[in-house]
This record gives structure tokens, sequence and C-alpha cells, in this order.
């Protein structure tokens, strides 16, 4: 019997990405997290760069579904204890924390922390900005969502006295008796991600950390602009609550310090970018000054958003690390006293905030979790691997690390690492079989629309959360009076096992056959009641959830009567919808279990072979005669210097045993169809035309980038003396230059060009690296050479800081502003420069000029449309998502990896290699693809081929299918990821969005204004986004925001969802408003959903204006996951506006179409 | 901005930065990667024509002829700020001194300085401790009931100043 568990230590965005793909790929994983929540630093950051996505919004459904899904086995408040046995069977004992709360019977409600005395306690998760309790959950959006008990500060457990929480808590769940417990886990492999920690900045005592109230951390800077944070997303600066308007950012605080972190901490340049950007967004009015030496980016389309910080929002970028602050006590403002390295005079700047971008260091308890792990640190603290082309192996067989644990990283290389970090660990591992993670599950009960809908509502007291805010027994009662509902009830806690247990019982006894909960919000707990109702025979499409806490008892605490009133309207929107429901059914398809691989460079090789070695078949193509791509022309490999030609053929050799490769050189693909799972490819050889057909399950581009060559630059390509660093590099491996002479090395030659012209606008990122190290082995070996480097920014990864220190001390390093001149008279070659470090105009007679170009990416544009995946401007393949989707194409099936994706260096083109191929295992081991039954459906019957559909679809999953006779639209149901953007926009109808469909929704919009009860206008309907309005909505439950209690808010999957049409029957139906709640431009789940939304909303404008409705009733607005607060100002401040334009006509009345409007509208 | 000074590569000394690294005490001079904390920090920064990290940089480029001619390394008023808060320990500070000692022995000293020297040679004392000003600085440590001051062997004085090399000084500046 194979070992199927896994173990991932560390529950960030590493730790969850890995055991998610563990998990779909079928492995058992066991994810420990030290504290009581999943989520890590993302949790904690307000955007991320360089798109500005709203972090928890884009992380929250991820630590949802860690914890949700079957094989994950989360245990979250729990420490790795001791680790004996060796790979394929550790024994590992867990000590599962004393948490003084059952968590079994936590509901999550929070009551207890609202009762506990102990207020002041500093939060972590705030970083100390705000408070929390003894008893307390650390963030709103925590998963799981249970209570635990600070021992060290709970009133009781130190002084015995108080036991307040006990006596509020209504599900009995504090357990005073509770104990450690050690729990022994037997896994095949682990995987360490336990992230990093910061420095503590006030032992550089220059910067009075702690000392000046005003000086703060970056992370504590995220949290004063997180809408969920302290001050609500409002810049007010700790001395005196007031705004900041002129805020500092200081870099390398601690970082490349010889005494402190002699390493680069990586993304601290690119989080002062982002969040002095969002500071700009946020205040227009407030300057943003950062203080660098270096600008470090350190990814895709990052230089770019550099250049786009500095130019469209205007922040400040200073030369120089500031080596002193001063206070004026008088106001807490602070002085800066700043080198100006462009000048090369010393300035001092005042400021009311400085933000202070500390060192990234590892985990306090690094150290013991090595030990326990017999793992090895490196000189920095980091967990160790063997060498700089491997960045996921430990020092231990079957022991793996990924993100910032190994070395700091940003959320999307950690995601790369951790996925491959899971295709490694999965080697020691066999998948649970398909027996062992099926559940047995009684047969659906047969239902036919026709037949009479037989509905149950049960109605959630939540302890006081619900039932004290509104009267939950005269909502029984008014429930039984709707049509169709046959029985009625209310529960303490509806998510409790006994209320599964009676709706199970009920639905037998009286015949259900369609169930409504009316409880806190279905984005956290429709799937246990659709669970509960499968286990009772019906389809879980048949269940409504209602939700009457976040949405309604949460946010009108101080009126009764019209909350009890909402949760009527509510629930009869809610029963009105089910009975439109019918049974829906996972879409499933077989997958062929073979792959292709496209390019046969390291990154290609690298995915190969982690899917041959589970056992699948892989096909590899190659344009050129030999594997290996760029690493034929390198000489060396990092700083280890790793010959690369032995490197290549250790890894040929490993690859060439597979007996389940096949390669094809010289070949390129010719033609692809179809979608995940069977595609047909005609790969087609370039030599002999001979073609072959291959039918694979999925696809990996692995094309890879060239060396720019940079012609017109420098006389490039005039003098044999002016050569590229690659060509430099065949030099020293032949041993080619002489002693002596004087070698001037130009960087960022074509690269860095913000206008583009003979160059490219981003950063080739690897370069600086590529020349430091030619460099010093230049001086190595022709000691007597004269070397000149002119650069811009260094920029080096974390461990490499070290050799561009060694470097300068024998090399000139000049720095430019202004590009450097070279003339070319008589075969010699003069470089003029003018050097900003020492003020002087340089000009140097050289023998050789190296220049530093980026990394083109190979053709992707004809793959590209073959695969119908996207490219960016820069011609790279576009990921999914840049953040968390990093080797995913949006279209289902295909996967990128390495430079095709980006420029990046050897072990990160691995890693990515290694995870693409973890993702693509994904539906080769199950063997089958499943997809939620939320899709499009089209009639044929209706269809005009018009192919709006496929105008905006994202995910290439609808369109006309020009090889049938009959030109008609065809949804794939596989890709379709559920937006109904394609519905919105079909101009006959012809598309259904099942689970969301007209039928479903039209119920809602005619009973959300109805209003029999109080006659409370205005009445507005409030059409919000799964994914950020909506769960904007429930933070701002959680949060307890108050707002007016005239919304009637219906959920939609994604704001692209909704028609013209849905807005203009509110209208008819009599409502006084719509809103429309969608997430932030670039953050939408679909891609670009919420900017078909936003076409929608300017054409209906003009509509409304036409036919005579004030178009201020209709507003469109985003609010993020995190922005709560924001949320209940735009209801506030909307139904302000619409209550002062009065009510529109009475529905009934029918609105009297302005006539000689229309006719006039008509006639133009 | 000024006009950059012009300069061929070929005047630069490469052997400087060596000249200065090779000296007890100073190699830390080849660490320095230009963060600009020195300066920043330095609390003389109003009165110095090259800023702490310039003067580096200088040093390292080869500058040797703009560095010991600049009045930086003489208007530092060695109070380690730059020492300490370097985060690559580069000991300025130290290494001012170095740069004085061999501005000194090139005979680049400001005229402050040199007849300063010539001062103490001829005198013993940085101020002359004669006439008016010896017979009121007497009166008064007498009144206090304070020793008398012993001049200082004028010989020994002269010695040191000859053997350590300010001699050169000495009859530079004789001579003008």
């Amino acid at each position: 019997m194979g070992n199927s568990n896994i173990m991932v230590i560390g529950g960030g965005i590493s730790g969850i990405e890995a055991s998610l793909t563990l998990a779909e790929q079928g492995y058992h994983v066991i994810l420990v997290e030290k504290t009581s929540s999943v989520g890590g630093r993302m949790a904690q950051l307000d955007k991320t760069f360089p798109t500005l996505d709203c972090s928890i919004c884009i992380l929250a459904p991820k630590m949802v579904e860690s914890s949700r899904h079957p094989n994950i086995e989360l245990l979250a408040y729990s420490e790795v204890e001791s680790v004996s046995g060796s790979v394929g069977n550790f024994k590992v004992k867990v000590k599962k924390k004393a948490k003084y709360v059952n968590w079994d019977a936590c509901t999550g409600c929070g009551a207890c922390s609202e009762k506990c005395p102990m207020k002041k306690i500093p939060s972590e998760f705030e970083e100390g900005m705000g408070n929390r309790t003894a008893i307390y959950i650390p963030f709103p959006q925590a998963v799981p969502r249970k209570a635990v008990i600070d021992p060290e500060k709970c009133l009781y457990l130190t002084k015995g006295a108080c036991q307040l929480c006990e006596k509020e808590c209504e599900a009995n769940a504090i357990n005073w008796e509770n104990q450690d417990e050690i729990v022994e886990y037997n896994v095949a492999s682990i995987i360490a991600a336990t992230g990093f920690d910061q420095l503590d900045p006030s032992v550089l005592d220059r910067y009075h950390y702690g000392e000046y109230p005003n000086v703060i951390t970056a992370m504590q800077y995220e949290r004063l602009l997180s809408a969920s944070g302290p001050t609500g997303g409002e810049l007010l600066r700790p001395s005196d609550k007031k705004h900041a308007h002129n805020i500092a950012f200081v870099s390398c605080v601690g970082s490349r310090n010889e005494d402190l972190c002699a390493y680069c901490s990586k993304f601290c340049c690119m989080y002062q970018t982002k969040e002095g950007v969002v500071t700009r967004e946020h205040a227009p009015d407030t300057n943003v000054t950062i203080f660098f030496n270096d600008t470090r980016v350190i990814g895709k389309n990052q230089e770019e958003f550099i250049e786009r910080a500095k130019n469209e929002y205007n922040l400040i970028y200073y030369r120089g690390i500031p080596g002193d602050i001063r206070e004026n006590p008088e106001n807490h403002n602070l002085y800066v006293k700043h080198a100006n390295l462009d000048t090369g005079e010393v300035e001092t700047s005042e400021f009311d905030l400085v933000v202070l971008a500390n060192a990234v260091i590892p985990r306090k308890d690094a150290g013991d979790l090595a030990k326990i792990l017999r793992i090895e640190q490196n000189e920095f603290g980091f967990f160790k691997t063997e060498e700089s082309t491997e960045d996921l192996k430990s020092t231990r067989k079957g022991i793996y690390v990924t993100g910032s644990c190994q070395s700091p990283d940003d959320i999307a290389n950690s995601v790369a690492k951790a996925s491959g970090a899971a295709a490694l660990a999965a080697n020691h591992a066999v998948p649970l079989t398909p027996e062992e993670m099926e559940i047995e599950l009684p047969p659906l009960k047969p239902i036919n629309t026709r037949d009479e809908p037989r509905i149950g509502v049960f109605i959630c007291r939540c302890g006081i959360n619900i039932a004290g805010y509104m009267d939950v027994p005269d909502l029984v009662e008014y429930a039984k009076t709707l049509p169709n509902v046959v029985y009625s009830m209310e529960n303490k806690y509806s998510c409790s096992q006994l209320t599964q247990d009676i709706i199970k019982e009920k639905i037998e006894e009286l015949k259900l056959n369609r169930v409504v909960v009316a409880a806190c919000t279905p984005r956290t707990h429709e799937p246990l009641f659709q669970k509960t109702i499968r286990e009772a025979g019906l389809n879980e499409y048949l269940f409504n959830f209602v939700s009457i806490r976040e949405l309604d008892s949460w946010v009108h605490m101080h009126d009764k009567p019209k909350a009890t009133d909402k949760a009527k309207d509510l629930i009869r929107m809610g029963v009105a919808r089910v009975t439109a429901q019918k049974p829906e059914f996972k879409i499933k398809g077989e997958v062929v279990p073979e792959a292709l691989v496209v390019g046969g460079g390291i990154a290609g090789i690298s995915a190969a072979m982690e899917i041959a070695s589970k056992g699948f078949r892989v096909h590899v193509v190659e344009k050129e005669a030999r594997l290996g791509g760029q690493l034929n022309l390198i000489y060396k490999i990092n700083f280890d210097r790793i010959d690369s030609k032995q490197y290549l053929e250790t890894t040929l050799n490993e690859y060439n045993k597979m007996k389940n490769i096949t390669t094809y050189l010289n070949s390129e693909v010719a033609d692809i169809k179809g979608s995940i799972g069977d595609f047909k490819v005609k790969l087609i050889n370039n030599k002999d035309k001979k073609t072959t057909p291959l039918n694979v399950g999925v696809i990996i581009a692995t094309t890879g980038a060239y060396e720019f060559k940079p012609e017109g630059w420098y006389h490039y390509g005039e003098n044999e003396k002016v050569m590229t660093q690659l060509e430099l590099s065949e030099k020293l491996r032949k041993g080619e230059l002489n002693d002596g002479e004087t070698l001037v090395f130009i960087h960022c030659v074509g690269s860095r060009q913000p206008e583009g012209g003979n160059g490219v606008t981003y950063c080739s990122l690897i370069c600086c690296s590529e020349s430091i190290r030619h460099a010093l082995f230049v001086k190595e070996n022709y000691p007597k050479s004269n070397i000149y480097v002119l650069y811009r920014d260094i920029r080096v990864g974390t461990d490499e800081e070290p050799y561009y220190w060694k470097a300068r001390e024998n090399v000139n390093y000049i720095r430019f502003n202004e590009y450097p001149e070279v003339e070319l008279k008589n075969n010699k070659l003069v470089v003029d420069v003018k050097d900003i470090l020492t003020q002087v105009d340089l000009s140097i007679e050289a023998d050789k000029v190296v220049l530093s170009t980026p990394l083109i990416p190979y053709d992707t544009k004809k793959l590209g449309e073959q695969i119908k995946c996207a490219r960016d401007q820069n011609g790279f393949f576009l990921e999914a998502h840049v953040k968390l989707r990093p080797v995913d194409f949006a279209t289902d099936g295909i996967y990128l990896a390495g430079t095709c994706h980006g420029p990046k260096g050897i072990a990160d083109s691995i890693s990515q290699g290694r995870a693409a191929a973890a993702h693509a295992l994904i539906p080769l081991i199950s063997g089958e693809v499943e997809n939620e039954p939320l899709v499009s459906v089209v009639d044929p019957a209706l269809c005009i081929a018009c192919q709006k559909c496929e105008e905006v679809c994202n995910f290439g999953a609808i369109g006309v299918n020009f090889d049938n006779e009959i030109l008609v639209s065809e949804s794939n149901p596989l890709l379709c990821k559920g937006c109904g953007d394609c519905s919105a926009a079909c101009p006959a109808g012809a598309i259904t969005m099942s689970h969301f469909a007209d039928n479903q929704i039209y119920p809602m919009i005619k009973e959300a204004v109805k209003g029999e009860f109080v006659d409370e206008r205005p009445r507005i309907i409030a059409f919000l986004c799964n994914w950020c309005s909506y769960a904007g909505a429930d933070t701002c439950g959680v949060s307890r925001f108050q707002y007016p209690t005239n919304i009637r808010p219906i959920r939609v999957m994604c704001t692209g969802r909704i028609p013209k049409r849905f807005i203009l029957q509110a209208f008819l139906e009599g409502a006084d408003g719509v809103l429309i709640g969608g997430c932030h431009i670039g953050d939408c789940h679909y891609l670009e959903g919420n900017y078909d939304m936003l076409r929608r909303y300017n054409e209906v404008h003009e509509i409304l204006a036409k036919v005579g409705i004030n178009p201020d009733r209709f507003r469109l607005e985003w609010v993020s996951a995190s922005e709560g607060k924001r949320f209940s100002q735009v209801v506030t401040d909307f139904v302000e506006t619409v209550r002062k334009l009065g009510p529109m006509p009475r529905t009934g009345d029918k609105i009297e179409p302005k006539k000689e409007k229309v006719k006039e509208v008509a006639k133009a | 901005m000024t006009q950059m000074l012009k300069k061929n590569a070929n005047e630069l000394d490469h052997n400087f930065r060596y000249e200065i690294s090779e000296k007890v005490g100073a190699k830390s001079l080849l660490k320095c990667i230009q963060c600009g904390v020195c300066s920043s920090g330095c609390t003389v920064t109003e009165y110095v024509d090259l800023q702490p990290h310039r003067v580096v940089a200088s040093c390292l480029l080869g500058l040797k002829e703009e560095v010991l001619t600049s009045n930086a390394i003489w208007t530092c008023s060695l109070c380690h700020r730059c020492t300490e808060r370097c985060p690559k320990n580069v000991d300025y500070s130290f290494i001012l001194a170095l740069l004085r000692n061999m501005a000194v022995k090139e005979g680049k000293i400001p005229k402050e300085y040199s007849s300063t020297v010539v001062t103490i040679y001829n005198n013993g004392f940085v101020v002359p401790y004669t006439g008016g000003l010896k017979d009121n600085v007497d009166r008064r440590r007498d009144r206090m009931g304070l020793p008398q001051i012993v001049p200082p062997k004028l010989e020994e004085i002269q010695f040191i100043i000859k053997e350590t090399g300010l001699g050169g000084l000495v009859e530079e500046e004789e001579d003008k």
C-alpha cells in the first residue's frame, strides 16, 4: 500500500497553493497552520502589485477552498513537534494547541469577543495598529472562522474571574478544560512553506522607530491602507489621527546591510511603489516620496509599473538612502536628511509620516523547524537548497521548500514555486483511488420541473445575532404564507449538526423538493446546506440561501421592525427564486492521458520529466535540432558557476531514461483543435515536412526567449569589439580574451526604454547578474584587465547581493542617467559617459564594449492563435492571473512556463516548469474534467450567429463553429467559467445561464419591489457581484457598519451577467433606484466582465434619459471585498440621492412612456 | 546642474583605491555600494565641497587629484556618524585621516593647517604663549593658585615635526 499523505507546513499563499494543487491531483494533504486562520501575509495586504488587485478579494476564495476541500485536512492553530522516519514514511507529531473553544460548536458569530473585557490587546494581524480581545477571531475574513482564547491574556485563565464569553456563547462552545493534543501522521513527503518575519527596525536607531510615533513599518502602512484595517482605510497617522499628506518611504531598512541582513529583501521596492500608487489613488493631494538606492523589479510588467508610478501618479523617487530622521516635537512631523545621488548634494525634507521598508528575515523559529525536519539553513537563515538552479529541494530527500522561507519572494513566484514543490512532493506518494475519494450518497430523487414545488424554509436565529435584531417567529409565520411553502421553522443555529439532521428529516417526511435557508451568508455556508440536501437525495441546486445576517440583522441593528420587513422581502425573493430552480448536474469530460510540451528548453524539459515520472506519455516538440534552448549558449550558470554544458548533459541523461517521453526535433506545431481533455494536434517536421498527428489531454507552452541582438545600438554588428554578454561568455569559454584590456560593460541596452524605441519597455531581470558574473570571471582570469560597468540600477537576486559587493571591490562601477555614447573611429572605441556618482564626464578608450541586452520572447503569435491564448504588449504569453495563476492560461487545459511567460533565471524556469506540470497533472491523474454546472447553454433555434458572445467571453468557451453546416454559437461547458457575460450580451436571448437564468432572476426583481409591509420608499434593487461587492457587503456586515434598510440585494456571479433588460425591468416593476456593485476595474474574477458592465451602464444611462427616468436613479459602483465601510457609504449615499428624487410611479401603474419622447427617439 | 568635470580615463589613477585600501584598517573602502547613508547623516554637509559618498566614489574611480585637493577631507569633524551608520562598515572617518596624510605628503594642505604647523614648530604652542597673553594668563593662574605653565621642549617638538614629514611643510611655508 502506498502512502497518499503529504504534509504542508504553513498556511500562507504558498502553503495554500501547494495544498490545493496536491489535493486536486488526488493526494491527501495535511495542512498545518500555526495561527488560527490560513491566509498568512497576503491576507494582511491591501493590494497586490503591479495590477493593484484587492489582496483579500483574490485570496479569500483560495482560503475557503483550502478549508473545504475533501482531500485537505486543515490543522489550524497547530504546530509540528517532531519528525521521524524517512521519505515515503515520515512520522510527524503535530501539536494541536489548546483553543479553549470547541470548534465543532463554534459558529464564528463573534458574540464572545464583543463581550470580552480585554479590549486592548495589540492585534498581531493589525501589526499592533489595532486591538483584539482575549477571545478572538484574528480578522473578519478568517478561515476557519472560529474563535480561540489567548491563555496569556484571558482573565479567567490568568486570574480565575470573568467567564463572560461562556455566558454569551449560545452555542456552548467554550471549553475551559481544553488541552494541547498531540496527533501523529504518517506522510510520504513534506513541504515547508513557513514564510518570513520582518526585522524590528528599532535596531537602526537613526530612524527612531518605536520612539517617534509617525515612523511606521510598511506592513503597518498596509493595514492603514486596508479598508478593513484599524482606520477603515483612512490614512490617519498615529500621533494625532490626522490625515497624512506628505509621506516618505525609506528603502533598505536593514537589508543590504553587512551586519543585519547581507542580502536584498527583494520585494520592498515594488510594494513601496504599490503603496505609493494606492496612496495617490486614495488621496490625490498626498505627496509620496520614495528614497531608494536601486529600484529592484522582480517580475513581469513591474518596470512599466514603476514608470507609471513616476509619470502618471507623480511619485517622487530620490536616489539615496536617508541617514537621519529627526522629529519636530511640537507637531511630530519628521525631518528626513538624505543624499541626492543624482546631484551629489545633501538635502533635508519635512514629512508627516515615514514608512520603513524593513528587511525580510527568516522566521524566528526557522532554526527550530530546520532541526525538527533535519534540513539545513543557508548563511542568512533561510532554508537551503543544493545549488543555485534548484529552489525547491531542501537538503533532505522528501522535504521540499517553497515561498519566502526559502528566499524572499513575491506572491506570483511563491505560487509558482508552491505548485512546483507539489509536483516534487507527489513523486513519493500515490494518489487516492477514485473509490477512496468517493463519498457514498443516496440516489437522487427524480424531480420534474413541472412537479408542484414543495418548499421548506429554515430560518436561523444565530444565537442573538439574527434573533436579537429581528422578529424571527414572525418571519417563520410569514414564510408559511408564501406560495408553495409547505414548511417553515426556526433554528438556534442552522449550521449545527442538529439542524442538518432536521432538514434531512423534513425533506423525507414532507416530501420537500426545494429548500431555503435564511441565515448568515452563502459565501461561507451555502456548500454546507447543499451537501445536506444532497445527502437527503435532493439535487444541490434545488437550494437557495437567503442572507439575513450580513445583509440585514448586522447592518440594521437599531430598527427591528424595518429589519424584520426587509428579511420578509429577502425570504420572499428567495422563495420566488427557488421555485424556478431546477436540478443541475456537474459537467464531465474524459481526458486523453497524454501531454504536449511545446519547446524543449529547460522549462519544457522540467515539465516533461515531472509529468512522465507520474506515468503519463509526454510529447516534446523542439524547433531546433537539439534540446536545451539557451543552456546551449551559456558558459557558466549563476554564481556557483555550474558548467552549463555539463549540467545540460546530466539533465538530458535523466530525461532520455524516461521511456514515456517522445521528442520531436526540428518540429513545430502546425495545428491545434479541441479543448481540455481532448486536443487534436498536428506536428510538422521542418526538415522533411512530415506531419505527425497527436491526441493529447493537456498542452504546456514553454517556447522560451532569446538574447536581443542590439542592431543600431553602439555600433553593434559594425565592429567585432562590440558584443553582447552572451557573445562575451562564448569568448570566455574559448579563452579568447587578452589580459590587460579595457572592457566597458553597458547595461540596459534596449531594455527599460519607456518609449519602446529600438528596444523594449521591460526590465529583463537577469542581465545585471550576468554582467556581475562576467566581471568577476574576467577579473579572476585576466587580472590586469580594467573593467568599467556602466549601469542604471543594479538588480540582483536575494543571495546574489554579496557577489555584487565582491565585484564592486575591483571593478569601476559608473552610474548613468543619460545613456553613454560610443564613438568608433579608426577601429578605436571611445565611450563617453556622465557618471552621477562622482559627477565626472568620462571618456574611456575601450578594447571591448559589452552590451547587456534584454530577453525577447520567441514568436508566440502563431502558437498563441492556435491555442487561442493571449499575449501581453511585449509578446510574452499572458497568464490567467498575474499573481495567483502564473502558470495557467485563462483557457483550461493549457499551461505555460519559463521565459515565454517573462524574463527569468534558470531556477525560476525550472520551478515554473514543474509547476505547470503539476497543474497539467490534475486532469491527467483524475482522467476526467469536471465543471460546475453554472455554465451557458445556447438555444440553437434562437441563435443568430452574431458572435457577440464570442466577443465578451474571456475563456474561449463560446463562439460560432464555422466547421458546422448550420452557423450557430456553441458553448463548451468544460471551458465555461459561469460569469454569464455572454447571456447578457446575446441580442437574441439565445443564451441561458444555468442556475442564474433570467427566469430565476426576474421573479426576484419582481418580489424585491413589492414592498407590501412598510410602505417605505425609496425601494432600491442592488445587483452585487459574488466576488467583490457581495463580499464587501458581507465584510460590512461583519464589521457592523450600518446603512438604510432600503436596498434589496440580488447576487450574481459577475456584473457582466447583468443585461440591460434586468435594469429596465427593475424600473418597470417600480424600483426607485438600481445599484450595481462590481469588482474594481482590473479585479474581475472573470478577467473583464466588469468592463462589459461599464459599457452597458453607459448605454442604460442614455436609454433612461430618453424614456424620462432620471439617470441618477441608476448607479454603478466598484466595491471590493475589503471595502465594508465603503459599501455602507455607497448605499447610504445612493439611498439619499434617490430619496431626494422622490418615488417612481407605483407598481402596477407601470411607467407611462413619454410618448413624445419615444417618438423623438424613433425619428432620430 | 553644474557643469560636469570632463576627464579622460587615462588620467585616472586606477591604483589610487588600492593605495588607500592596502593601508592598515582601510580595506573597507572597496566595500562601498554608494547608498548615500554616510552623506545624509553627515554633520558638516553644509561646509564640504564633496559629500562623503562622492569622496568615496572618487577614490574608487581614481580621481586622486580631486580628492586630495578637496576641502572635504579637511572639513570633516571626525564625528564617526558615517562609519557607525554605514551598512557596509566602510570606515570613512579613518579613510579620511589617511587621505589627510596623503595630501600632506603631497604638500596639498590648506594654508590654515600649514601655518599652524609653522607656529607650533616655532613656538611649541598653537597659540604663541608670549608677551601680554602670557602675562595675563600667568597672573590669573597665580590668583587661582594654579601652577605655572611649563613651555614644552621646543627641540623635541621640532624633531618630531621633522621626523614625521611635516618638516617639508615648514620649509615650504618658510620659503614663501
